[in-house]
């Protein structure tokens, strides 16, 4: 109640993070003791402007070489991501980490593998200028699309500053909050629906408490709220062998050595569309990837059927965008 | 020469420098100048934006005390999952880049207080990262904690249960290790002290001895379980250090040294900003005095110009009248001599008829006087022939000569020739009666003044000009006298009767007829007009006959002052000069003047325009 009243009266005092507040205001029935909150219904945004930044995300006037857009890697009619362990941007270069999603990135705390970028508007402002992404710049991207007097017209009506490097990156970064995926079967049991799991998944939910999965994997993103050294329990990258610099994660950003090896926890809403897993993309299905983290993060074992029982509780975490549900994943 | 020249044109000294303007604006630039600035001086104060950032650090302390609290009900389980430690980071940054942001704005300036206030607040900032950084680690340690703490049962379980196959000798120590170190380490997570770690430490250094002689099978849970063990105590300790490290950050008294610092800042403000205020309304009562006093002196200026100015144009003015009259008399003096010299030259005739008249007469007087004589001489009483042939002789001379005069006439011619030059001398009297009552140069004063009496004497004046060439009509009903300046109003009156002969040439067809009236206009104004058939005045001259200067005459023959000089006449006199005209029809000049005498000014003008 306390914790509630706080966060209305912080919302209410403070303006200028509204719509972010709005967008994380927990609501009376999230009280529970539940561990992972249900994904608001909609995002309070600028339609026009999230309009736009969809007219950019799929530009491939964005890249250097006109080949690649957002949606190249992020695709929205998948899992927000791709199916590669590390992307191709381009001319076929292969990226450094696995692509994330970008459905539900505006739940996480930071952005980025590494949590390098604070802001979603700073999270779209990378890719364009990494040579082995989009391997372009804003200037070159301003420059290309003031050619483009229909996008310039439309462009001007939202942003009376024009296009440039910001307000583009504000729009795409509009248009990424907007990507939530409601709605998903586990929120309705949340919401009180019981009938919208079966038994398995529910059983499934609690190995997932109990096995300590939760205690990373929580919040409205099941992850995404914190970082997490990788290999808590077991050297991961030592098994792993074909050490890389992006291995070495939050390192990377803060030079600090307990920060090595320490990730973003990824969100688990989509898990089921988002393959393959980890940084590296070096889990190829969830099994895999319940073994690795029932090995170095965890630190025990568990039965096959146990882990079985928790895949099929991830399936349930798959929500609907724009009112139709994701594509279906192979059923495990 | 240039400066004598000044003082005798104006009448004043004249103390003006050439670059005086340009040194006068100067100042006063400077002047507006400092004005400004005082005025931006006493209004430097943003209090918008201090109240802004006043209520900011305020919500900054709260968010940053829940956030304080979050951690807390983490530790203790209270909450389930990070959202509520995550949440005020958006907040808690954007709140600092507004404060930087503000920071330029607000206390960019020079200032210890400023100096102080931007080093708190990059302080702060690190501060705050510095929190944030922890608070990381610590969800980090706390997540591996709770999942290690909670799964330690669990692991003795399955460490006791590995030890099923040993057998129960050996089995016993191990098992009652495997007992103790998790009693220790529950021991110690519900009380995490130093002490309880210690006992922790030397329980699973224990165990770990007893375990390098089992066998694998036992070996492997009972290493899982010394390893979760040995992660509790890790991230126990690692968690109670951050949350101490957590704790000890300055954060929410940086916000208080902030707050602080704001406070004495607006305040030093403030006080600057009142005494701004005072210094900006003293200048200004300052720079009011300076106006009053310049618009006093100014004023002054001005009086003293506009006294003397009227004064010189009042005496202008007279001289201007005077020399209008003076003007009109000498076209006048030509005309005048001819009217005296035609009498003059009749009484002359005359005189020099009576002269000749008068020499039979003188002979008459010699015979008389001769015979007279004879009749007393004592020689004829003695010689009575010779008397007698004397006196005889004599006799009819005499007689001859009487009877010659008798007959003539000669007394009669000069008795009528002396009335004819008395006549003629009567006349030139007249002329110069009224030469005399035209300019009453003897009574300037205002008088009472018939104005009959005034056109006659002008007729008389303007003999010359109407003699053979107009016909004068005269309409004259009786009116009671006006107040007036009898000269000006003669003046006025010749003027018009000059146009109006003016305006009908000698050379026309039609005989030329000046009427003149002089009627009642209402219960106390008479009315004069001069009415003429002459060639009329076009409509664009209508309108400016009464302007100064303005003549339609060729130069030399008029001054154009004329009718401007009548119409101020009448108009000090509180009267007016109507003008009704129809070309080729003629002109109507109504002078209109009161019977009673105007009050006040008029009349005080009127002896103005009276030459001294």
């Amino acid at each position: 109640m306390v914790y509630a009243s706080c966060l209305t009266r912080v919302a209410g005092a403070v303006s200028l993070c509204l719509p972010l507040l709005t967008l994380l205001r927990v609501p009376a029935w999230a009280q529970g003791d539940e561990p992972i909150r249900p994904v608001p219904a909609e995002a309070r945004v600028d339609a026009r402007k999230a309009a736009l930044g969809e007219r950019l995300f799929r530009d491939k006037r964005l890249s250097g070489d006109g080949a690649v857009a957002c949606a190249s890697c992020h695709a929205l009619d998948g899992g927000g991501s791709d199916s590669q362990a590390l992307s191709r941007g381009v001319k076929g270069r292969r990226g450094l980490v696995n692509a994330p999603t970008v459905f539900n990135s505006v739940f996480n705390f930071r952005q980025f593998w590494d949590g390098r970028a604070a802001t979603l508007e700073a999270q779209v402002a990378e890719p364009v200028s990494n040579p082995l992404e989009m391997g372009s710049n804003w200037d070159d991207v301003v420059a290309r699309l003031l050619g483009d007097p229909d996008f310039v017209a439309a462009f001007n009506a939202s942003y009376r500053e024009g296009v440039n490097p910001a307000t583009l990156q504000n729009a795409l970064a509009t248009f990424v909050g907007t990507l939530v995926t409601p709605n998903a079967r586990f929120d309705k049991y949340l919401r009180g629906d019981m009938q919208a799991l079966t038994a398995d998944e529910v059983r499934g939910y609690q190995l997932f408490k109990s096995y300590g999965c939760v205690s990373c994997h929580q919040g409205v993103n099941v992850g995404g709220n914190m970082f997490q050294q990788f290999g808590v329990m077991g050297d991961y990258f030592a098994s792993r062998g074909n050490p890389s610099p992006a291995d070495l994660g939050r390192y990377n950003v803060t030079r600090n050595d307990a920060d090595r090896h320490v990730f973003k926890v990824p969100g688990l809403r989509n898990v089921a569309l988002t393959a393959p897993y980890f940084h590296d993309g070096s889990a190829r299905t969830l099994g895999e990837a319940l073994d690795v983290m029932f090995k170095y993060q965890l630190g025990r074992s568990a039965p096959q059927q146990d882990k079985e029982l928790i895949i099929k509780f991830l399936h349930t975490l798959t929500g609907e965008y724009r009112g139709k549900p994701l594509p279906a994943a192979p059923a495990p | 020469m240039t400066r004598a020249n000044d003082r005798s044109k104006t009448g004043a000294p004249v103390r003006r420098k050439p670059s005086s303007a340009l040194v006068n604006g100067a100042i006063g630039l400077v002047l507006v100048a400092v004005l400004v600035l005082l005025v931006a001086k006493a209004r430097r104060i943003d209090a918008d934006a201090h109240g802004e950032v006043v209520v900011l650090l305020r919500q900054l302390k709260q968010v940053d005390a829940e956030w304080n609290l979050d951690v807390l009900r983490t530790k203790t389980g209270l909450h389930s999952h990070y959202d509520a430690l995550t949440q005020p980071l958006p907040l808690l940054l954007s709140a600092q880049d507004t404060l930087q942001d503000k920071a330029g704005r607000l206390w960019g300036g020079q200032g210890a207080e400023a100096a102080v206030i931007r080093q708190l607040l990059t302080r702060s900032r690190q501060v705050l990262e510095q929190k944030m950084e922890l608070t990381e680690r610590f969800k980090s340690h706390h997540s591996i904690l709770r999942n290690s703490s909670r799964y330690l049962p669990t692991a003795a379980a399955e460490a006791l249960g590995g030890l099923d196959a040993l057998a129960p000798a050996a089995r016993e120590p191990v098992a009652r290790a495997v007992r103790e170190v998790l009693t220790r380490a529950l021991e110690y997570l519900s009380a995490p002290e130093s002490l309880h770690a210690s006992r922790v430490k030397d329980g699973l250094d224990h165990l770990r001895e007893l375990a390098v002689s089992l066998p694998a099978v036992a070996a492997a849970p009972l290493a899982g379980f010394a390893a979760h063990v040995e992660t509790t105590l890790k991230q126990e300790e690692a968690s109670d250090r951050l949350l101490a490290e957590l704790s000890a950050l300055p954060m929410a008294a940086g916000i208080d040294d902030l707050s602080d610092a704001v406070a004495r800042q607006h305040a030093t403000l403030l006080a600057a900003q009142r005494q701004d205020r005072w210094l900006l309304i003293g200048y200004c009562l300052l720079l009011l005095a300076v106006l009053a006093t310049v618009a006093w002196r100014l004023f002054r200026l001005n009086r003293d110009e506009l006294s003397r100015t009227t004064a010189k144009l009042k005496e202008s003015q007279m001289h201007l009248v005077q020399s209008a009259k003076m003007a009109a008399l000498g076209q006048m003096v030509a005309g005048i001599a001819h009217e005296i010299n035609t009498p003059l030259a009749y009484v002359k005739g005359t005189l020099e008829l009576i002269g000749e008249q008068v020499s039979p007469v003188t002979e008459l007087v010699a015979r008389s006087k001769g015979f007279a004589q004879l009749m007393r001489d004592p020689q004829c009483r003695e010689d009575r022939e010779q008397f007698a042939r004397e006196f005889k002789l004599r006799f009819r001379g005499f007689e001859a000569l009487s009877q010659e005069v008798a007959d003539q006439g000669v007394l009669e011619a000069v008795d009528e020739m002396l009335k004819d030059g008395l006549h003629g001398i009567q006349q030139i009297s007249e002329i110069i009666t009224g030469l005399k009552n035209f300019s009453r140069l003897d009574r300037a004063t205002v008088s009472e003044f018939s104005v009959s009496e005034g056109l006659e004497s002008t007729l008389v004046l303007a003999r010359n000009l109407t003699k053979n060439r107009v016909e004068i009509r005269k309409d004259f009903r009786s009116v009671p006298k006006v107040q007036g300046a009898p000269s000006q109003i003669n003046q006025v009156f010749l003027n018009l009767i000059t146009n109006a002969v003016q305006a009908m040439p000698a050379n026309r067809a039609e005989p030329g007829i000046i009427t003149l009236r002089i009627l009642m206009e209402g219960r106390d104004m008479v009315r004069v007009e001069v009415q003429d058939n002459g060639s009329g005045i076009p409509d664009d001259v209508l309108s400016r006959i009464f302007d100064p200067f303005f003549t339609t005459k060729d130069v030399g023959q008029g001054s154009g002052m004329g009718l401007s000089i009548s119409f101020k006449i009448v108009q000090e006199h509180g009267g007016m000069i109507l003008v009704d005209s129809e070309p080729g029809v003629g002109t109507v000049f109504s002078v209109l003047l009161p019977v009673r005498p105007v009050q006040g000014e008029g009349r005080r003008s009127v002896g103005a325009l009276v030459p001294a």
